[in-house]
């Protein structure tokens, strides 16, 4: 019973944590992980006379701080705690960088935000940014062989860690630098603005958003190597896609703008309308206000939030039998969206680095011909809060909407889904080999567990599960791509949607490794076990 | 046209075998579905209002520090 539960965990942790680093060396915990990605070509000693680019990384490891290894399994309450914990602190970091006047800061990158929990003029200026960009970076270089890692050894796993850290924050140093000389961090308000900010003052940028990428590197890595729930990185962008669409909706705070002092939510601003204004003027005003959360963003949101939450639970399952217990027959559910959010995550992180280093690019180089057709970004006139992209080769990859030429209008939704879909497709159809949770790795699973497919062979296993899960995984890519370009393509939802459609993805991806540890630990005795206990 | 059936062939096939594939999903029933929406919406919707009260003590630390 035991083992054909744990080998239906593995999904969840499959799919889930695809984009996290192979950890695990704790024997309780790690076994089951190390092992599924472990492949057999890598086995192989790598004794060869050229410097690995792996063992490069060696003299930063003792620099790097690293979070260790549970010395024992941590329980189910104090999981929650960790992870509660974790997500708070994440949420407290947002706080505005020292010499930045966040007010006047306009920001060019509002629609990418959500998913990557990014905030202008904070701490968070990036976000997961960096540490996503070199988490995939490291996974698919030692995927695609590049760089040879052998997860079973743990000085390999460490190294590998300590790189993609170490580029994390190698991120965060050269996308500060570039967007503190691009003058993205100058107020754009010329009346109030006082004398431009030294050079030492721009230093502190750099060292505080470097800073900052460490501390969410190693937030991220607390998660995962399991004192809290899930892959650290689903965990930090639910939480706040979350608080966003919160924000949106019911946020009671306020600012103060042109029109005056207006509510962050969106339907707190609608009864804040109908008080003061004409009914018509203030239902209007709810559905089409830009400067902040709109009811139309809210609305596409939702509908984003249904649509996963449908997909997100359609399976096929694949009947299988313990050769162990003879009369245990079960299933093991193959996902629709076998690879969860990660397309869309590898899609809105191509594009939200493309548009880091091009916004950039064509600030420090102004002047240069090729600048304006990389994409041109120009302030909005009425809120002077933002930068919208209206021309150039990201401007059609993009979901900005602001454009005066009608042929621009038209042509850039249909660029943009094209964008979305080949990435997030392309990059599905090559994870699973990546990650090692392809059908031969699973076949290899279920061998170990002495788990066979009712009516094949074991020796067919691996062949039909590697028939199932390219198309599941295409499929589902094809599906979360598909609603995102209808969400987000028109423009209306300025990143919103994606952030919410991400968010409930990873969510749902991380309620499965919640049950599972509840199942497994006997959660019954613990307190927050019993409130799972009554659904 | 022949090599235009080619450039389509691929795609064509990617979407016949993916559509093949949904037809053969366990999808959620009504009943399920709803649940699924109350359970998994109130939950995302809690989070956020959590989360939104932990960003509230922004307001007063960015009065002190600015």
């Amino acid at each position: 019973m035991h083992r054909l539960a744990s080998g239906h965990n593995t999904t969840g942790t499959t799919t889930g944590s695809t984009y996290r680093v192979p950890v695990g060396s704790s024997p309780a915990l790690g076994s089951r992980r190390c092992l599924q990605f472990c492949q057999p070509e890598l086995v192989e000693p790598t004794l060869c006379a050229s410097v690995r680019l792996l063992d490069l990384a060696k003299p930063f490891v003792s620099l790097l701080p690293e979070v260790e290894f549970p010395y024992q399994k941590i329980g189910f309450d104090e999981k929650i705690v960790y992870t509660v914990a974790s997500v708070a602190v994440y949420l407290l970091a947002s706080l505005p960088l020292s010499n930045v006047s966040q007010g006047r800061l306009a920001d060019p990158f509002t629609w990418l935000r959500t998913p990557f929990a990014s905030q202008a003029g904070t701490a968070l200026e990036f976000g997961l940014l960096p540490i996503v960009t070199a988490g995939f970076l490291w996974q698919i270089l030692a995927g695609l062989k590049i760089v040879k890692v052998s997860f079973e050894s743990r000085t390999d796993r460490e190294l590998f860690q300590s790189w993609q850290k170490l580029t994390a924050v190698l991120i965060a140093v050269v996308y500060s630098v570039l967007l503190t000389f691009a003058g993205y961090f100058d107020p754009v308000d010329q009346f109030t603005s006082q004398e431009s900010v030294p050079i030492w003052g721009r230093l502190t940028y750099i060292v505080q958003l470097s800073f900052m990428a460490l501390i969410t590197a190693l937030l991220v890595e607390l998660l995962d190597k399991g004192y809290g729930f899930g892959p650290g990185i689903l965990a930090l962008s639910t939480a706040w896609s979350a608080t966003q669409f919160a924000t949106s909706f019911v946020g009671i705070t306020t600012s103060v703008t042109s029109r005056g002092w207006e509510s962050h939510g969106a339907l707190v601003q609608l009864i804040r309308n109908i008080r003061n204004k004409s009914f018509g003027l203030a239902i209007y005003e709810a559905f089409t206000r830009e400067n902040l959360a709109n009811l139309t963003q809210i609305y596409i949101a939702l509908a984003a939030l249904g649509v996963a939450i449908y997909f997100g639970n359609c399976r096929v399952d694949i009947p299988i039998k313990s050769a162990k217990v003879r009369s245990m027959a079960s299933v093991y559910p193959i996902k629709l969206l076998y690879c969860g959010a990660l397309p869309l995550v590898f899609t809105y992180a191509v594009l939200y680095n493309l548009n880091i280093i091009g916004f950039a690019v064509t600030r420090i180089f102004n002047t240069a011909p090729f600048a304006k057709y990389i994409g041109q970004w120009k302030l909005d006139e009425f809120t002077s809060s933002t930068y919208n992209l209206t021309c150039g080769f990201l401007y059609f990859i993009s979901a900005s909407p602001k454009n005066i030429s009608p042929i621009h209008l038209l042509v850039r939704p249909i660029t943009f889904s094209l964008f979305t879909v080949i990435v997030s497709v392309l990059f599905a159809k090559s994870w699973s080999n990546i990650s090692g949770s392809s059908g031969r790795d699973l076949a290899k699973q279920f061998k170990e567990q002495d788990i066979s497919m009712i009516g094949h062979r074991d020796t067919a296993v691996g062949k039909e599960l590697g028939k199932i899960i390219p198309v599941a995984a295409t499929t589902g890519a094809l599906i979360v791509a598909g609603v995102t370009s209808v969400a987000e393509g028109f423009g209306l939802s300025n990143g919103l949607a994606v952030g919410v459609l991400i968010g409930v993805l990873s969510a749902l991806t991380l309620l499965e490794s919640v049950m599972t540890e509840f199942q497994q630990s006997g959660g019954m005795g613990s307190q927050f076990g019993q409130l799972f206990q009554q659904r | 046209m022949g090599e235009f059936d080619k450039l389509t062939e691929a795609p064509v096939e990617f979407l016949r075998e993916g559509s093949q594939f949904v037809a053969k999903c366990t999808k959620p029933s009504k009943k399920e579905y709803l649940r699924l929406i109350r359970a998994v919406g109130t939950g995302f919707l809690m989070m956020g209002v959590v989360g939104y009260a932990i960003k509230l003590i922004h307001i007063p630390i960015r009065y002190l520090i600015v």
